[in-house]
């Protein structure tokens, strides 16, 4: 380029000098030719000059601030850079996997710089050093092993090779690495590299790193191609081809058109059969012959161009033959031939050992390399190699439509211009030229200082990512991706940049819809607790060799960070609960050799111990001849949904126990409510009866008594007697019928008493209707009986379930008998039974008798609440029951009820007196009939005496308060009084309890009552 | 109270041969004046103020006016007639009525005639008189 500019200047200058000669022509012929000849001359002498001085410069600087200036460039680079030590010298004759085994057992981090600490979440570098290779580089991954094994087939050079590293937390960090081993004396000592955090990068898929791969060797060759001899660029684009599209072989021939063969100039991947200088046979069967046959096209520059030749398989290819490929393994390949300066100059070749649809991009990729090599060719060909190269290079980039390549100078501003400016930019030459770069740039980026921080990185770093969203000529905007390199001179001096980028903007979107699904369902996954996984099925026998990967939600399930590590068939299992291991081992063999799909729930353990209950849905999917390619399945947390089930099932149950339970209530209710209808309208039925029957037996009675005080026959008398006796029995059994008629349910229970002998006579009647025709009914009551502490219709209630019962139970004896009986017994109580003469209780119907419900006949007979009916009315009389039975022995009932205390004068009732002084004589009157009723004898006297009376009467308004003062103090019992009527003054005694002198008459029943009650308890339990 | 007349008793019931049993056992008895029968209550005041009876015999269970709401009535005329319930019903409930709307005794036709006798003469010696039946119920109740 210098030289080109100071011929540029010689030019101009002979032409204005020499304007209107006639020998101008001539003479500036002469004079051109002379000053191109000084001008290169003195070009060259310069540039040797200058790079002798430069040369020195740099040694000199080197020595005397190498060590300084190492550690400023380790420490302050921008990527991560690193030494790895060997404990022991690795012997390069070892086998790779000896190798590998001895990198990992003698490898250490010797050095690193701060990136490098801040990539693997360090906080200083002196952390990392000393880690042990596997801490950085996991030896289970199998990537990783991959990743050592390029390593030593590179010939330990190996270039931008990508491994997955863990950090600091276990998380995996996926890196871009550049290494160098350092070999002495056939041993491994050391490797040096740089590598950088590719993470983010990797997740936005394997062509974006491609491509970036691609446009970095395009830009780094077309930077070469400039200044690198031949050999040397034909060797890196090589490499950089090798790399950039991971094909296991590259081959560049060099045709001879006098021999019409080729010769290896230079090939990658092959072993020592074809040596460089090799030749190889350019008939048209072959296929290197068959793309030499390939025409050139010709640019509308003269540049001519070929189509590459492209084969997926070489087995099937009908076009040509190569057994030499085939030996070697080829099965893929793209060949390109390479355009010399009138001739082809020889081919350029990337081949694979698999089958491989390479993309147009990649083809596209292969076909520009070759050009620029082709430019390199031409460069060296001729005197005007510089401005050839330089143009054929501008017809190289200019080839490339679909990307915009470009240059900046210096100060920012755009120096060249290709077709793909155009079509990605959108500008023509004319307009682009010297426009602002910044003008790219979108308002926010150009706020943030995007552009200068661009070029600030590609100045340091050499290259700067280029993806971003920029902005057209007509202000749209398009997802440009590409990259920013520095463009240096052999001194170092900075030219400007290049930049290489094209429209991405459909794959942006692509991508960000990617995202954006991976996104949804990512958190779809994480709210219905769904992971996917896949197992890469290369090797069958050995599933641990298999590659598996999980998505985030599956890491979350199993309690892990996504990410925490990389996961492997055996981590899988160790988080399986021990128990149901076995079992999916059998699923996943059954499904990799039949069925093809498998479903099951296990249990899991989770690092806290926590375990969860997942299920597990997996396909196998196959190839085209039917082998397993790899197994796809999703993992589901199914113990929230387990745990409901076992909770809704808990509840059923429960529910159904509630249901049971309330139902067996309701027929409780429900029989204790038939029961008590019954009564009650057999009550009702009673109570009708009997009242209408008493009615008509009054005038009955009242006229027999009549006709009986008349003068009559002894004839007639008789008649009389007989006709008195029966309603004298009628009358008897209209009592009974009334006292059924009282309510069963109603069992308060305040000191009221029955007298069995009185009692009898009206119930027999109505007991011996309760009994079959043929069973006969007697009485056994023991003489002066006392009356017993019972109500006489809960008494009748009570006697006349037993009767019935008995009656009942001798419904099929010839001769039955049922025995109603009492007597007093020692303890101050009444013993009445029913006995009967019938087939009597088996053991269990004796112990469970008393039971509500319990009956043994059928329902239609009975409720089953007889025998507890009266056992409730005991218990609450303060009573007992006992049953004495036996199979074929008969049955007695018996029960034991207080006997009532009648008082008297000398059986005063403890705790109370009453003093009955209400002014009204006939309310007076009335609460002494009620006490007198209920068993207290009533002493009419003028004031109270504690040693005879109970009840003192005062036909006075008000009681003497002075008679209730004495009596109180000088009762020796200590009772207390309860006053009816009222007193002159109060007394303040809490003795004295005063009712008033118009107490209604329910209020006077109540206290007549609780008073009985008091002192029934009284009895009972004497105070000490 | 204390008389050497005859006891002047009134009979309030809707059944007849009841009423008319009465009336011949208390003319047996002897020592009282039949003053007459109502088959309901509802001219009792008014016959009470008419024909001065001791003792009313009334009975409950009537068809037309309430006997409780006669008896109040009674009480309420401040008139020297007592008042004793004749019913073939015996419930604690009617008992209270009775005694609140000034009753001087409560008496079971089931009890018999002779209760009624007895009845009549507590009542006309100042006592307020329950049958054994009636005092055996108010008691339990």
């Amino acid at each position: 380029m210098i030289g080109a500019g100071l011929l540029a200047i010689v030019l101009a200058l002979s032409l204005a000098f020499n304007a209107n000669s006639q020998w101008s022509e001539i003479w500036s012929g002469i004079a051109a030719g002379a000053g191109m000849l000084l001008a290169i001359m003195a070009a060259i002498g310069l540039y040797q000059q200058r790079r002798a001085r430069v040369r020195l410069d740099v040694i000199k600087d080197t020595l005397i601030h190498g060590e300084q200036r190492y550690r400023a460039f380790i420490q302050n680079s921008a990527e991560a850079i690193w030494r790895f030590e060997l404990e022991r010298p690795v012997p390069v004759a070892l086998s790779e996997d000896q190798q590998i085994d001895q990198y990992y057992q003698y490898g250490y981090l010797a050095e690193c710089n701060r990136m490098m600490a801040v990539m693997y979440g360090f906080d200083d570098p002196g952390q990392m050093v000393g880690m042990r290779l596997n801490d950085i580089l996991p030896r289970d991954n199998p990537r990783n092993i991959e990743f050592l094994r390029q390593f030593i087939q590179s010939g330990y050079h190996l270039i931008d090779a990508e491994s997955d590293d863990v950090n600091r937390h276990g998380h995996v960090v996926h890196a871009l690495n550049n290494m160098v081993g350092v070999i002495e004396n056939g041993h491994g000592i050391r490797v040096w590299g740089t590598n950088r955090d590719i993470t983010q990068q990797r997740r936005s898929g394997e062509e974006a790193i491609a491509r970036m791969r691609q446009q970095s060797a395009l830009a780094e060759l077309s930077q070469r191609a400039v200044t690198d001899s031949l050999q040397a660029v034909i060797e890196h684009a090589s490499k950089l081809v090798h790399n950039a599209l991971s094909v296991d072989f590259v081959t560049v021939l060099e045709f001879d058109p006098v021999q019409h063969q080729f010769r290896v100039r230079f090939g990658i991947g092959w072993d020592s059969r074809i040596p460089n200088g090799d030749l190889v046979p350019a008939d048209s069967n072959s296929q290197a012959g068959f793309t030499l046959q390939t025409s050139p096209t010709t640019t509308r520059d003269g540049f001519a161009t070929y189509e590459p030749i492209v084969f997926e398989d070489i087995r099937n290819d009908t076009r040509f033959k190569n057994t030499r490929l085939l030996e070697q393994g080829v099965v893929g390949a793209v060949t390109v031939m390479i355009h010399g300066e009138h001739n082809p100059f020889g081919m350029l070749g990337v081949y694979t050992a698999k089958t491989r649809k390479f993309s147009s991009d990649q083809i596209e990729f292969v076909q520009a390399v070759a050009n620029l090599i082709a430019a390199v060719v031409v460069r060296q060909a001729g005197h005007d190699a510089l401005c050839r190269s330089e143009a054929q290079n501008r017809m190289l980039v200019e080839q490339v439509k679909d990307y915009a390549i470009f240059m900046i100078d210096p100060d920012g501003r755009a120096a060249s211009w290709n077709e793909g400016v155009k079509r990605v930019l959108g500008y023509d030459e004319e307009d682009f030229l010297g426009t602002p770069a910044s003008d790219l740039f979108t308002q926010s980026d150009l706020f943030k200082g995007v552009p200068q921080y661009e070029l600030a990185e590609a100045r340091a770093r050499g290259q700067a990512n280029n993806d971003r969203w920029m902005v057209r000529k007509d202000g749209s905007r398009f997802w440009a991706s590409g990259i920013t390199t520095a463009l240096r001179d052999e001194d170092g001096r900075l030219l400007g940049f290049t930049k290489v980028m094209r429209d991405d903007t459909p794959r942006r979107r692509v991508e960000m819809q990617l995202r954006r699904n991976q996104r949804s369902l990512s958190a779809a996954q994480r709210i219905a607790h769904i992971g996917n996984w896949e197992l890469q099925l290369s090797n069958l026998k050995d599933l641990e060799q298999n590659v598996l990967t999980w998505s985030d939600e599956v890491y979350r399930i199993f309690g892990f960070k996504p990410g925490e590590f990389v996961p492997t068939n055996q981590r899988f299992f160790q988080s399986v609960h021990p128990d149901d291991r076995q079992a999916i081992a059998d699923n996943v063999k059954a499904a990799l050799h039949g069925s093809g799909v498998y479903g099951i729930e296990h249990r899991i353990v989770r690092p806290d111990g926590a375990q969860r209950i997942v299920h597990e849905q997996a396909e196998v999917e196959y190839d085209r001849i039917g082998r397993p390619r790899r197994l796809i399945g999703t993992v589901q947390d199914i113990t929230d949904r387990k745990q409901a089930e076992v909770e809704l099932e808990h509840y059923r149950t429960h529910l159904e126990q509630l249901v049971a339970q309330r139902s067996r209530e309701l027929e409780a209710s429900h029989q204790r409510l038939r029961h008590t209808e019954r009564m009650v309208a057999l009550g009702t039925l009673s109570a009708g009866l009997g009242h209408d029957m008493g009615n008509l037996l009054l005038p009955i009675r009242i006229r027999l008594d009549a006709i009986e005080l008349k003068d009559q026959t002894r004839t007639v008398l008789e008649d009389l007697q007989v006709i008195r006796m029966a309603t004298e029995y009628l009358q008897r059994l209209s009592n009974g019928l009334r006292l059924l008629a009282i309510d069963p349910e109603r069992n308060r229970h305040g000191g009221e008493t029955t007298n069995v002998v009185e009692w009898w006579l009206d119930a027999q009647p109505i007991l011996k209707n309760a009994l079959r025709r043929g069973t006969t009914l007697q009485d056994k009551f023991q003489p002066e009986l006392p009356a017993v502490q019972l109500p006489r219709h809960q008494f009748m209630q009570m006697i006349f379930n037993l009767v019935q019962n008995a009656g009942d139970a001798l419904h099929d004896e010839p001769e039955g008998h049922v025995e109603v009986w009492a007597h007093r017994t020692d303890f101050g109580h009444v013993q009445i039974g029913v006995t009967d003469n019938g087939p009597g209780m088996s053991p269990e119907v004796k112990q469970r008798c008393l039971e509500p419900f319990y009956s043994t006949k059928t329902r239609g007979i009975s409720t089953g609440l007889g025998l507890a009916l009266v056992h409730g009315i005991v218990q609450r009389a303060g009573g007992q029951i006992d049953i004495d039975s036996e199979i074929g022995q008969g049955t007695t009932i018996s029960i034991t009820l207080p006997a009532s205390t009648h008082f008297s004068p000398q059986n005063p009732p403890p705790g109370f007196i009453a003093v009955n002084s209400l002014s009204d004589p006939r309310m007076r009157s009335f609460v002494s009939s009620v006490l007198s009723s209920s068993g207290y004898q009533v002493i009419e006297a003028d004031r109270p005496d504690p040693a005879r009376a109970q009840l003192w009467m005062t036909e006075t308004k008000s009681a003497d308060i002075d008679a209730v003062r004495d009596f109180i103090e000088s009762d020796g019992n200590h009772r207390r009084v309860v006053l009816f009527g009222n007193l002159t003054e109060r007394i303040n005694d809490p003795r004295v309890l005063q009712l008033g002198d118009r107490p209604r008459p329910a209020v006077v029943r109540q206290t007549v009552t609780n008073i009985a009650e008091v002192q029934s308890s009284l009895i009972a339990e004497p105070p000490p | 109270m204390i008389l050497n007349s005859p006891i002047r008793v009134l009979c309030v019931d809707d059944n007849f041969l009841v009423a008319e049993g009465i009336k011949i056992k208390l003319s047996l008895a002897g020592g009282f004046e039949w003053l007459g029968q109502l088959a309901d209550a509802e001219e009792l005041v008014q016959q009470v103020r008419h024909t001065h009876p001791h003792v009313v015999l009334l009975d409950i269970d009537m068809p037309g006016k309430d006997a409780f709401a006669a008896l109040e009535e009674l009480r309420d005329e401040g008139l020297d007639t007592r008042v004793i319930m004749v019913s073939g019903h015996v419930r604690t409930d009617l008992i209270d009525r009775a005694v609140e709307a000034g009753a001087w005794g409560y008496v079971s036709k089931g009890e018999g005639a002779e209760q009624i006798i007895h009845a009549i003469h507590d009542v006309m010696d100042g006592k307020f008189v329950m049958g054994p039946e009636v005092a055996s119920e108010y008691r339990a109740s």
